[in-house]
């Protein structure tokens, strides 16, 4: 669906670039729910960017590869390579951002901003039909029409973050990707929107790139799981493999110190800070962190490789 | 009572809301009862949604917001009433808040502020006596003044900072820590070690601790009982190990359902109640529209609360077999 290869994207600030997405090699398939994890900085809001397109000032593609492959539905493929991708935003890609006041406009009823995002593909004339395909489709997600009609401050955060999925996902799109979509909401109303994220991604068989810190989540939603340290992936594989035999130190350690209702076992944090991506450092970036380090780690960078049945992981311990 | 540390009684807060003539109120904390022993240290955990009213509740316990009813008492003397001076009160009740960033001005090394402590609070007489204080504290926070001295905020970690903002409140050598969402902000790979220093304190230190959240998950770890919260009354009350493995109330038993947990997938057929729906009249349990267990006395009159056993407490009436209650 999606290929990265050695992807590189940089914020360049007067005191150098900061290297948010440091080579990252990755594929995205059809019909599958991967899931990115981790700290903030560590780069995976910039790498949901980066598929996305969207790539303003001071963010910028240095160097790597970004091929999309999008099945159409008269048979044929498309392939999208970068600044393409932005063409097919809404129709084939889209873009869930964090539950904030933001992203709708505050001045626009719900209904212009539907309209608006499925502008183009219809004429004037045709907005009827455009508004009885969008009330059928509302409904479909249990939201209730009045939506329509209201303002983004009218409706409450959970609410506003339905809309914003319906607004997603009403054009079909081949890959829909989140980022923290449930952050920042009451645990009641996540789950409903995850669970509604995971209920269209059944029925449109389509791709799902979810971001999130909250492991909790990962372990919930996702097929496949990418975790990331100081702007690199460290390790990729199957959710249940990974939570349940972590290769790399620092998503072992990780999962480890994770409390649990029903478990008072004495968790601990990982000691230290991820390193700076102004100047990280020239072998592996957890090597400080890492309990496991030795000397190897820190001259050279550990190659991202299979080390089992699809699950990839960048440390020299495998 | 005098035996108590903390004791609130019958708290509550109401906010004006909307216009000038007619506007309604809103009772953002309503008729709150906690306490909290005296004679060991313990953590309180209080956990609620946003809007449950319970940073409301932090900031009363801090004398940040005025109560509109009840009492906070402090060791037997009212907070409010009692003559406490500001500094005294300070010195036993020290607040930690939710963004470490925001504690510390970016403008001012992050040290300046625990000397300031200590000097202002009579700890310290004079620069000398202040470092051996702040040495002190760090140490105990697992830092090192080395490591903080002359540093500005964005030298530090979240976890680091958070950490440092427990070191300067034990420089008064509180009775009390109220802290409130201390860990939303923090990397979940460096939240541990501020949770492991809050047990740590208790043990060590005999410092009791208002622990306010919204994650069950470290409620359970690092707390000896649980009040949860639901728009603005305590549903639930009790040990956090029996609260969160058999909930009595029906809100407390719909938030577990809905964390993420590791280790079990979610159930589909969970019912989710979680549209929001308009406040219904103060005569009636504020949580019937949602509950799965609702019957029709629940939309007339306001649940009791009611022992479970010795030290758990439930706002329904689904343990009294929804048989209406003398109110006590």
């Amino acid at each position: 669906m999606m290929q990265l290869t050695d992807v590189k994207a940089y914020y360049d600030t007067p005191r150098g670039p900061v290297q948010a997405v440091d080579g990252v090699t990755l594929d995205i398939r059809e019909n599958e729910v991967l899931s990115i994890a981790g700290e903030s900085g560590c780069g995976k809001s910039t790498l949901v960017k980066v598929l996305y397109d969207y790539m303003p000032h001071p963010l910028r593609l240095v160097s790597g590869e970004i091929l999309a492959t999008i099945p159409q539905d008269n048979g044929e493929t498309l392939t999208l390579r970068e600044h393409e991708i932005r063409d097919y935003w809404w129709r084939h890609i889209s873009y869930i951002p964090q539950a904030s006041m933001s992203i709708l406009n505050p001045v626009v009823r719900v209904e212009r901003q539907f309209y608006d995002a499925a502008g183009g593909r219809y004429a004037r004339g045709n907005r009827r039909e455009l508004r009885k395909q969008i009330i059928s489709y509302l409904r479909e997600l249990e939201l209730p029409e009045e939506v329509l009609t209201s303002f983004p401050h009218q409706l409450s955060g959970g609410m506003r973050q339905r809309v914003i999925v319906a607004l997603a996902t009403f054009m079909h799109p081949k890959i829909v990707l989140g980022d923290e979509p449930t952050t920042a909401l009451d645990v009641v109303v996540q789950r409903g929107i995850l669970t509604m994220l995971t209920r269209l991604q059944r029925q449109m068989q389509n791709t799902l790139v979810i971001v999130s810190h909250d492991m909790g989540v990962h372990y919930q939603i996702s097929d496949r799981m990418a975790i990331m340290y100081a702007g690199k992936i460290v390790e990729l594989g199957p959710t249940e493999a990974l939570f349940h035999g972590a290769m790399h130190p620092y998503t072992d350690n990780l999962i480890k110190s994770l409390p649990r209702i029903g478990d008072r076992d004495v968790r601990t944090g990982i000691p230290g800070a991820p390193p700076s991506l102004l100047n990280p450092p020239k072998g592996c970036r957890f090597e400080a962190r890492c309990p496991h380090v030795m000397d190897v780690c820190r001259r050279e960078e550990p190659p991202f490789h299979e080390e089992r049945d699809d699950h990839m992981v960048a440390c020299h311990l495998f | 009572m005098s035996d108590k540390l903390l004791e609130v009684t019958n708290l509550s807060k109401l906010y004006k809301i909307g216009g000038l003539v007619i506007g309604s109120l809103l009772a953002a904390v309503d008729a709150v009862d906690i306490s909290m022993p005296g004679d060991r240290a313990t953590i309180l955990s209080v956990v609620g949604e946003s809007g449950s009213g319970k940073t409301t509740l932090a900031r009363m316990m801090l004398r940040l917001v005025d109560p509109t009813s009840g009492t906070i008492q402090l060791e037997g003397r009212d907070i409010y009433k009692g003559g406490f001076r500001d500094r005294d009160f300070k010195a036993a009740v020290q607040p930690i808040f939710q963004n470490p960033f925001e504690s510390f001005s970016i403008h001012r090394h992050v040290d300046a502020y625990l000397y300031d402590t200590a000097r202002n609070f009579g700890i310290a007489k004079n620069r000398k006596e202040a470092q051996t204080v702040v040495a002190e504290v760090l140490e105990s926070v697992g830092l090192d003044m080395n490591r903080v001295a002359g540093k500005y905020n964005s030298q530090f970690s979240g976890g680091e900072l958070q950490r440092i903002a427990v070191a300067r409140a034990l420089i008064t050598r509180p009775k009390l820590i109220v802290a409130d969402e201390p860990v939303a902000m923090i990397d979940a790979s460096l939240r541990m070690n501020v949770i492991n220093l809050f047990k740590r304190l208790q043990d060590e230190f005999n410092v009791n601790l208002i622990y306010i959240t919204h994650d069950l998950s470290t409620a359970y770890y690092v707390s000896d009982h649980i009040a949860v919260m639901y728009r603005g009354s305590i549903v639930e009350y009790g040990p956090s190990n029996e609260i969160l493995t058999e909930p009595a109330h029906p809100y407390t038993e719909l938030l577990l359902d809905s964390v993420s947990k590791i280790g079990e997938k979610w159930r589909d057929d969970v019912p989710l109640p979680d549209v929001e729906i308009k406040e219904y009249g103060a005569k009636a349990c504020k949580f019937a529209e949602r509950c799965r267990y609702v019957k029709d006395i629940c939309r007339r009159l306001k649940p009791p609360m009611v022992s479970i056993d010795e030290e758990r407490r439930s706002l329904c009436f689904r343990p009294v077999d929804y048989q209406e209650q003398q109110v006590s």
